[in-house]
């Protein structure tokens, strides 16, 4: 079982973990990978780039507390999570999940949970900037909190 | 002396990342935050009972009321928004 938790101040490059990725299938039949990107429109005035503030140790002693659940519920041979911190400019990946698992159910699923439980428990907090010069801290979603529910597990 | 930080929306709320508070008679993440509420109305609205933080002493969130000794590390965590 190979994990790996990466918080990278610096801009994420896919392909290395693409690459690396490939190292980790001995056998396996399914790797599922999910990428999230800054997007630059969610309000009428466009956004320049996301602050990504986390909180040394604790955060990814969480994101290893969310792995090991996910190693509980399904049968994995790796699992990835690269999270940005610092500025990440629009267009840029944000987080990068990868489940790796002999049958692909276990990998769709196992990724699926990681991303609801990073939303909604993963210590991060980002901030958004706007070409007109504003900025205001996103707020926590309903949604996010809604669909964590389905997996009935507490971290 | 506990060592206190302050994360995200919270920390531009209350206008500080960080603080060191005199602890010299020992308290409880409750207990702290009683105080903190004390001090004044901003205070008191930020840190609200009505509001959902996530207190962490040592580097370990609580989940639970928890006893905060002198000389430790203790953070205030708003709601996150990553992933």
């Amino acid at each position: 079982m190979s994990i790996i938790i990466q918080i990278e101040p610096e801009v994420l490059n896919i392909n290395e973990y693409t690459d690396l990725a490939m190292l980790f299938n001995h056998d396996q039949g399914a790797q599922v990978t999910f990428t999230g990107f800054v997007r630059q429109h969610d309000y009428v005035e466009p956004i320049t780039h996301l602050y990504i503030e986390h909180y040394s140790q604790v955060t990814e002693n969480e994101i290893k507390n969310i792995v090991d659940k996910a190693q509980q519920k399904w049968l994995l041979s790796a699992i990835v999570v690269v999270h940005r911190v610092g500025k990440v400019v629009v267009g840029e990946p944000i987080v990068w999940v990868m489940t790796q698992s002999k049958h692909r159910l276990d990998a769709y699923a196992a990724n699926e949970f990681i991303m609801d439980y990073l939303k909604t428990s993963a210590p991060f907090w980002k901030q958004e900037f706007f070409e007109n010069g504003e900025s205001h801290w996103i707020a926590a979603k309903e949604s996010d909190q809604n669909k964590r529910k389905k997996w009935s597990v507490s971290l | 002396m506990i060592y206190i930080q302050y994360f995200g929306p919270l920390a531009t709320e209350l206008g500080t990342r960080t603080e060191s508070l005199p602890w010299d008679n020992g308290g409880t993440t409750e207990s702290l935050l009683q105080l903190l509420r004390s001090r004044n109305p901003r205070w008191a609205s930020a840190l609200a009972e009505d509001k959902i933080f996530k207190l962490v002493v040592q580097k370990q969130i609580c989940h639970q009321l928890t006893n905060i000794p002198d000389g430790v590390e203790v953070a205030i965590l708003p709601p996150v928004t990553g992933g």
